[in-house]
């Protein structure tokens, strides 16, 4: 079934959209709430949780494309999930990982002073990937959004884990680079 | 802490970029096909080779009347057993670019007026003709067409006080707001309670001989009596007086079957087993203002190990079109 009727089963406060998107989508959602959880029944959880947000909130929302709005909601879900569940502790998953690996994009404090609101951060974000060669975009969002392992990106992409380790380096150095140069503390 | 700032603040990236990079999706050259597809090949002889062995197909009479043209129109984006591509676009853009779409409307309603005030333009599925999305100061999202009938309205949960209506007089307030769209004599309704978000649903379908269209519409009433939202598909636009008696079932089944054992011939090779499901029938209206029917399948495509089934599940829009 097509995005838009989907939506349409939405709006008309029809249950099949829930069994829709779960066909189309349930797969794809899965695997974003499974990469930060690494757990089966926390990210079936998650998944069923989008549903409902999703029937809560289109309509009035008609996201243009669904998958995108879908993953979004998964992705903040299942982040949240992680924080509760791993208050002091970190656990299994990518999440660790990948916070570990951002470390590296943080500027020395001295070097900046504004304190930057969460939408400029965005905006960097979307120049900074915008400027990013196609395939190491695909690397960088692979690994700090869906938070797909590297042997999974690497597998997927054709290339080795130290490839994509390469890339995804030289990446953060240069996403620090442009941090530091617009004075963005964080 | 910093890198969950950033982790969240990566979260709000242009849609773009989540779906270019979404799994699945490769970086344009598809290096990984050179590598794997001589060893595919040899899979592929294997499991033929296997199946010529342990698989017969089921003997049925070969359909041998006249056949309709099919071509896929949209898919499930998870599909991936058949090589598929749109074939068919139902959107008229050529048509409709042109039409400038105004940016304030006026809408009166139930004896209420609304003013909109112009959003984006959208095609819908199977619909040859654009809506126009507008929001008034209120926040209420409504969609007309091109002609300036009203496509969907939401207004959402009202808190009014009042006792708990019956199903009869929900039924009623529906069809005297449809009433104020379209001409409600040639549709069939249908009403059923849902008890979770305390409101009827009222679906009004219009037929053309025995045969349902597409041309439709589902109004949402709280048990307060007031409207919680509405939506149309192709409202107006399919006639009841379409001329049906000349669709042939078996043709129709057949064509469609044919369609799909041509697509999923390939993935024949590599499952043991694809059924296809009942496909779900509209009888529409193309942008040439021909006859159409619109039919949804369900695919599956089955592995078998022992006791279990990997199955693959897929969906696949059809169009097939009538003389």
């Amino acid at each position: 079934m097509e995005d838009q009727q989907i939506v349409d089963l939405y709006w008309a406060r029809s249950e099949a959209a829930i069994a829709e998107t779960d066909a189309k989508y349930g797969r794809y959602c899965h695997s974003i709430a499974y990469n930060i959880l690494f757990n089966e029944e926390d990210s079936r959880e998650c998944v069923n949780d989008t549903y409902l947000k999703a029937w809560e909130s289109i309509p009035p929302h008609r996201p243009d494309p669904l998958a995108a709005y879908l993953g979004r909601i998964t992705r903040n879900l299942a982040l949240n999930r992680y924080k509760y569940h791993h208050a002091q502790i970190r656990g299994d998953g990518q999440l660790p990982l990948v916070l570990d690996e951002l470390h590296d994009c943080i500027p020395d404090p001295k070097t900046t002073e504004q304190v930057t609101d969460d939408l400029a951060l965005a905006d960097l974000f979307n120049r900074f990937l915008a400027e990013l060669p196609k395939e190491t975009r695909m690397i960088f969002l692979r690994r700090y959004w869906y938070m797909s392992p590297v042997r999974e990106i690497a597998a997927d992409y054709s290339l080795t884990e130290s490839k994509v380790k390469m890339s995804l380096l030289r990446a953060r150095g240069k996403l620090k680079k442009l941090l530091e140069k617009e004075g963005i503390a964080l | 802490m910093s890198e969950e700032r950033l982790l969240n603040a990566l979260g709000q990236v242009d849609d773009q970029y989540i779906l270019e990079a979404a799994p699945g999706q490769t970086p344009g050259k598809n290096r990984a096909w050179i590598k794997w597809a001589a060893l595919a090949a040899c899979l592929c002889l294997v499991l033929a080779a296997i199946r010529i062995v342990y698989r017969s197909e089921p003997n049925t009479a070969p359909y041998e009347g006249p056949e309709y043209e099919v071509l896929v129109f949209g898919y499930s984006d998870s599909a991936g057993a058949a090589d598929l591509e749109a074939e068919y676009l139902f959107a008229d853009y050529e048509k409709y670019s042109s039409v400038q779409p105004q940016s304030q409307v006026t809408l009166q309603i139930r004896n209420k007026t609304y003013i909109g005030y112009y959003q984006n333009t959208q095609y819908r599925s199977y619909h040859y003709y654009p809506v126009y999305e507008y929001f008034d100061s209120e926040n209420n999202v409504f969609t007309i067409d091109h002609t300036g009938k009203l496509v969907s309205f939401f207004w959402g949960k009202s808190t009014a006080d009042g006792k708990k209506l019956s199903q009869a007089d929900c039924l009623q307030i529906a069809m005297d707001f449809l009433k104020e769209i379209v001409d409600i004599s040639s549709y069939e309704v249908e009403i059923t309670e849902d008890s979770v978000s305390e409101c009827y649903v009222a679906e009004f379908t219009k037929y053309a001989g025995n045969l349902k269209t597409a041309d439709s519409a589902t109004v949402t009433v709280q048990y307060n009596g007031d409207i919680y939202s509405y939506a149309s598909f192709m409202l107006d636009k399919v006639p009841a007086d379409t001329k049906v008696d000349d669709i042939e079932p078996a043709a129709v089944t057949a064509s469609i079957n044919k369609r799909l054992d041509k697509i999923y011939a390939d993935a024949k090779t590599k499952y043991d087993r694809i059924e296809y499901s009942e496909p779900s029938v509209l009888l529409s209206i193309t942008k040439d203002g021909n006859r159409c029917l619109v039919c949804y399948v369900d695919v599956r495509c089955i592995n078998t190990a022992g006791q279990f089934e990997a199955v693959v599940s897929e969906s696949i829009n059809l169009v097939l079109f009538l003389p």
